[in-house]
């Protein structure tokens, strides 16, 4: 009797493991009768040339920074469409220019996986930064919204003291916000406009990190937005790109630096992505009509075609990956 | 074998610098050239007529208003030979031009800024009307494409020396 309730109370603790062995187990036995047919759960492919919208799109600029909720289409940032599996449960992050573009798929894509989620963006995104808010806590995750201007090294500060002490800790950082402004001569580039780009790009992700690291215990991840602008950098493009390839370097640079330590930190280069950056005088004119059509897949990126990789980064399954650069780009473009 | 290897490595490394708006691939349908063009000739007119207004340079003033002129005609043209080919265009490219906020916006820097997006601007469509004119597939586009051709070409020449005194002063 006692030996039995032994038993009884092993399986009980064990309960779990046991109850997912029996599932391993059951498909084989159930092979050739079962009621669950494995093509119901099958994932779909589908053509990436046509799953969005190509160019030419209208002629649509906004004084930047822009509001993606007014583009046209819409940016896709997952918001019908990502759904997680627990990949980040419980995890802590930060990230800017989390209002849209890359920093909403992956707030939202976070979200999903079960991260609790502070978003910084600047004040006059505050209509797409509720919208990102919502969703996080749709998945009832934590939603912190953090408005501030990067450029300003104590905002930049009181952002991570912010970010750690609503969140209750923080272990990724993704250090997403850009300023890209297309500009076709280096003679028309005014130091204002340089050095505001010099801060958004390589001064705030400096002071970020620099601010939290402290808080990040080893198996945390540091992910930089750069672009393929680092590798290939567009001539209207002269203060943005170098910023990305600064991005690529730091990440790098840091990878060999936070190593020891156990604090990842690794890059994603986008191509070209539909985003607000590129209707705010990210693009000229002609090429923000037929943004994208260069790409084999004859369209841009949508933000919710890169969610996957902030979190593939993130994830400490990819306990691997430092120093890295993960690049989304249709076909065209480095790495 | 050596020989024709070097030949082919040195042909593939002269195929120098690549327009701002990488080109179509010639096998592209004469549908994705007509839309490029046609929104060079909406954006290039409208351009032009913030600088017919705003342009300082009587020079620069007068480009304005010969983009806006050559450009209003060459989409007409481009508008008839896509309906007699049949080919349909999207209504982001033949219409709802949105002045450009950095163009418009600009103070005493308009004439530079202005050049300096027009050569690059020129540059560009030049490229993607000799890849059309020599590789394309339609014969009435690429008759079209060759036509336009040395009006572009001109325009060109015309603006880079406008850019070069700019420069010189």
């Amino acid at each position: 009797m006692e030996s039995n309730d032994k038993m009884t109370r092993r399986q009980v603790i064990a309960g779990l493991g046991t109850t997912l062995g029996a599932a391993a187990v059951a498909p084989v036995f159930a092979a050739t009768k079962s009621s669950i047919d494995p093509a119901d759960n099958a994932v779909k492919i589908s053509d990436p040339t046509t799953l969005y919208p190509k160019p030419p799109y209208k002629s649509q600029p906004q004084p930047w920074p822009g509001l993606q909720s007014k583009m046209s289409p819409v940016p896709d940032c997952g918001e019908t469409s990502y759904k997680g599996s627990g990949r980040l449960m419980g995890r802590k992050a930060l990230i800017t220019g989390g209002d849209s573009g890359m920093g909403r798929a992956a707030a939202i894509a976070y979200a999903r996986e079960g991260a609790d989620v502070a978003i910084n963006y600047y004040p006059t995104e505050e209509p797409d930064a509720r919208e990102v808010i919502a969703l996080i806590k749709k998945e009832g995750r934590k939603a912190i919204a953090i408005p501030g201007d990067l450029r300003d090294e104590a905002f930049c500060k009181q952002l991570v003291q912010k970010a750690v002490s609503e969140l209750g800790g923080l272990d990724i950082i993704v250090n997403n916000a850009g300023r890209q402004q297309s500009i076709n001569s280096i003679t028309d580039v005014t130091t204002e406009e340089f050095d505001a780009t010099m801060k958004t790009n390589i001064y705030a992700p400096f002071w970020i990190i620099r601010e939290a690291l402290p808080h990040l215990p080893p198996g945390s991840a540091i992910i930089g937005t750069t672009s393929e602008q680092a590798y290939d950098p567009s001539p209207d493009l002269y203060a943005y790109a170098q910023t990305k390839a600064a991005t690529m370097n730091y990440v790098k640079s840091l990878a060999k630096q936070l190593g020891p330590k156990g604090i990842r930190v690794n890059g994603v280069a986008p191509g070209p992505v539909w985003t607000a950056l590129q209707i705010s005088g990210g693009a000229q004119p002609e090429k923000q009509q037929m943004f994208g059509s260069w790409t084999m897949l004859g369209r841009p990126g949508q933000p919710a075609e890169l969610a996957s990789i902030y979190v593939q980064l993130a994830a400490s399954d990819a306990s691997f990956a430092s120093g890295q650069i993960y690049g989304s780009s249709g076909g065209v473009g480095q790495p | 074998m050596k020989k024709i290897f070097l030949i082919i490595l040195a042909a593939g490394s002269s195929l120098g610098a690549t327009a701002q708006i990488p080109q179509p691939d010639p096998d592209t349908t004469a549908k994705h050239f007509l839309i490029v063009a046609s929104i060079g000739n909406l954006q290039e007119a409208n351009a032009g007529r913030l600088a017919a207004q705003k342009a300082k340079r009587p020079d620069v003033k007068a480009f304005g208003q010969m983009m806006i002129k050559d450009h209003s005609d060459a989409e007409q043209k481009l508008m008839q030979l896509a309906k007699q080919q049949d080919i349909g265009l999207p209504s982001a490219a033949t219409g709802g031009i949105v002045p450009d906020p950095a163009l418009k916006n600009a103070g005493n820097n308009f004439d530079q800024l202005y050049v300096h997006a027009m050569v690059n601007g020129h540059r560009n469509t030049v490229e993607t009307f000799e890849n059309y004119a020599v590789n394309g597939k339609n014969p009435a586009v690429k008759a079209f494409a060759g036509q336009m051709l040395p009006t572009l070409k001109a325009h060109l020449e015309h603006i880079k020396a406008i850019d070069k005194q700019l420069n010189s002063k």
